[in-house]
């Protein structure tokens, strides 16, 4: 995955639990300074490693953390230089989702080592949103919970995301909002 | 092209009718001019900048001319072509950004049509915005964290000096007493040996705690005439650790008393890093050859980027690994470039880097599965360079000085007291008469009432200077034979090149006979 992704999670512990357990973090999963540079890939591997490493040192369950990193990623992203992309994105919840792929697809063309996801509108309904992930990767569901989380939180409404179906080619989920 | 197939390709496009009455609006069209609604008439929503906008429009009707509208309220501009249709015209449209900044703006990437090349370009340029912030970030974070490592890493290196010298102290005191013992048991064989052996493993520790000393204590800028032979003998203890129990350290020295100008420290680093570098390349073991040679080198030697005419003296690494292959050898002196998981790359850049500052250079020589030489070509020093000599003459371990055995007053000044006590009795044992003081200011006041040939000071005191016990010493009586004794090689100018040092751990007969010879 690309470093950005490394950087995001390493500030989301900086923030929650301080220097010193990221410290702890860095040392255990044996990555360095080199292993963030934003515009660099590193194999799945060292980004596996980093998140098992990190949910292990944090005492977390590894699906909450990565669902707790998806909302924060979020948020990490309003506040970086990537709050443009976010903001281009869409406008409403329905509109951003629906051009999530558009977005990916486009950054793809210069980060052009990415695997993308791909998202789809399934059925959208007052107060509902049915959406298809897909992915070449495995594992990224509690992930993704926690990005449409950070979704509602930055398009302010309340609600819940639930995975209604799972399987290795693509997941389903319902978002719901008030 | 039907209503939907058009509001995909121009989401923004508005149809009007011949008088210009608003018939549809796409999608996005009421986003980007505010209030469009269908029904109105669109010249109260745009302009054109014509004096009459609607011949205008009529008149580019069906060309390729591109007509931008200005929304006359809130909105963007947008720009298209006048296309004639069965009721009217259809302004195909699209959102014109006057700039590549998403900042601030409410677009979003729905507003462009599918393939719109300005969302590429509006997507690559924040995103190319967004990597350079970040690298920006990384730049800072890398020289701060880069400071915080020399500072740990010049905190450790002196606190591991102060141990080695410590220590190095205590392995003294060994040394002494064995050598009392040894006068002692002068009769039983046996005996005798055990000593041997204790004083030969304390010489070979103390061998190591020397190379730390050097490490740790001199700066890495101060640059001596080095004769690389003996500081590669000096260290072979402290180098055959570094390259690990699995390896046995080879050394062909065959430059004797060629120097090389430059920091010891440094060179020492150089070899530890290529030792490091030949070890990995052998995991189960093998062996590593040091070797040192003159060579001459004229400016028509092209295989390495010595220019100069000159003399070299060349060091070679050689080691029986498993060598590099053509990839590896290409880019093995690039900085950051390693092939080991864990490793940084900066062992072998940093070690041409080196040389080249020392106005040599660094080759390698490499085959894939026989082994890898790493040579170092360096320019001799010669005297007229540079006066930056060792001016101080260190006697060493091994001197042997003769002359006839005299009453020759001595006065010994170490604050450790079990080495003053050895020192004391040995000396006192070999017919000279000796006055042993703990401290400087003890001294001091011994020399204020006595006179003494000989004032034998260790360097480092508890809170004093032996070398300036010695100067203060040497200024009042000038007959004075000054005799230092440190584990570190003192290195410092204002030292008198009339005195003479010995250093620790001390042997005892080489210390008497320097004594006989002064
Ligand atoms: C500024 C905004 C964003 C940027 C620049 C961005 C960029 C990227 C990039 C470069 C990757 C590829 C990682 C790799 O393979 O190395 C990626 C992956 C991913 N992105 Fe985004 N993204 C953004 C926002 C979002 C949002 C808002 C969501 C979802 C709500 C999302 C969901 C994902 C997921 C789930 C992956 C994992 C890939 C996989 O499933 O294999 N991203 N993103």
């Amino acid at each position: 995955m690309y470093g950005m992704i490394h950087r995001a999670l390493r500030q989301m512990v900086l923030d929650e639990r301080g220097e010193e357990v990221w410290s702890s973090i860095q040392r255990t999963a044996n990555v360095g300074l080199s292993d963030f540079i934003s515009s660099a890939t590193y194999p799945d591997e060292v980004t596996q490693r980093l998140l098992s490493t990190s949910s292990e040192v944090l005492g977390q369950d590894s699906g909450k953390m990565l669902e707790q990193f998806g909302q924060f990623w979020i948020r990490y992203a309003e506040a970086s230089s990537f709050a443009s992309i976010l903001a281009f994105t869409g406008q409403d919840l329905v509109s951003f989702i629906s051009n999530l792929d558009r977005m990916h697809r486009t950054i793809e063309d210069v980060m052009i080592n990415a695997r993308m996801p791909s998202f789809s509108v399934l059925a959208h309904d007052v107060g509902q949103i049915r959406v298809e992930y897909r992915s070449t990767r495995t594992g990224l569901a509690p992930f993704v919970s926690g990005l449409f989380l950070g979704l509602l939180e930055r398009f302010n409404l309340n609600g819940s995301v639930s995975l209604i179906s799972e399987d290795s080619k693509k997941s389903i989920f319902v978002i719901h909002y008030e | 092209m039907n209503e939907h197939q058009r509001n995909i390709i121009f989401p923004a496009n508005i149809c009007v009718d011949a008088d210009f009455k608003i018939l549809s609006i796409g999608p996005v069209a009421p986003r980007l001019i505010h209030g469009l609604k269908s029904g109105g008439y669109l010249f109260d929503y745009v302009a054109c900048g014509h004096p009459n906008d609607e011949d205008y429009l009529s008149s580019v009707s069906g060309s390729d001319k591109l007509v931008r509208f200005e929304p006359k309220g809130a909105g963007s501009a947008v720009v298209g072509w006048v296309v004639p249709s069965e009721s009217g015209y259809i302004l195909a449209v699209r959102i014109s950004p006057d700039k590549f900044f998403l900042d601030g703006s409410s677009l979003q990437i729905s507003d462009f049509a599918p393939g719109d090349p300005y969302v590429h370009g509006l997507l690559m340029f924040t995103m190319q915005r967004a990597m350079i912030e970040e690298q920006k970030a990384l730049t800072i974070e890398l020289s701060v964290s880069r400071q915080k490592t020399e500072n740990l890493l010049s905190r450790f290196s002196r606190i591991a000096g102060f141990m080695a010298h410590d220590f190095n102290n205590f392995l003294s005191i060994i040394r002494l007493n064995c050598d009392r013992l040894a006068n002692d048991l002068a009769e039983d064989e046996r005996l005798l040996r055990l000593i041997d052996i204790i004083r030969s493993t304390a010489a070979r520790g103390s061998a190591i705690t020397r190379s730390l000393m050097t490490l740790s204590n001199q700066r890495e800028d101060t640059s001596l005439p080095v004769p690389i032979d003996q500081l590669i003998g000096e260290n072979v203890a402290f180098l055959s650790a570094a390259a690990g129990a699995r390896v046995t350290v080879a050394v062909d020295l065959r430059a004797p008393g060629a120097r090389v100008l430059a920091s010891p420290t440094g060179l020492l680093n150089c070899v530890v890093n290529l030792l490091i570098n030949a070890r990995d390349a052998m995991p189960s073991g093998g062996t590593i050859s040091i070797k040192t040679f003159p060579k001459a080198h004229s400016a028509t030697d092209h295989d390495i980027g010595v220019a100069d005419n000159g003399h070299f003296i060349v060091l070679q690494i050689v080691d029986s690994g498993t060598g590099m292959s053509e990839e590896v050898l290409a880019r093995a002196f690039e900085p950051l470039f390693s092939t080991k998981a864990t490793g940084n790359g900066l062992g072998l850049a940093s070690v041409r880097d080196f040389a080249l500052a020392l106005g040599g250079d660094a080759r390698i020589l490499s085959e894939q599965s026989s082994g890898t030489t790493v040579e170092l070509v360096l320019p001799v020093w010669s005297r007229t360079e540079d006066p930056t000599t060792n001016r101080f003459s260190d006697v060493g371990q091994d001197a042997t000085g003769m002359g006839d055995p005299a009453p020759v007053k001595i006065l010994v000044v170490d604050d450790e007291p079990y080495a003053l006590e050895a020192l004391v009795e040995l000396l006192g044992a070999a017919g000279f008469e000796v006055t042993a003081c703990t401290s400087a200011k003890a001294a001091e006041a011994e020399l204020a009432v006595r006179t003494f040939n000989v004032l034998l000071t260790d360097i480092v005191l508890k809170n004093e200077s032996g070398t300036d016990l010695a100067k203060l010493a040497a200024s009042r009586d000038p007959d004075l034979n000054v005799l230092l004794m440190s584990g570190y090689v003192p290195i410092d100018d204002q030292l008198d090149p009339k005195w003479s040092f010995v250093r620790k751990p001390i042997n005892t007969q080489a210390l008497i006979e320097t004594i006989r010879s002064l």
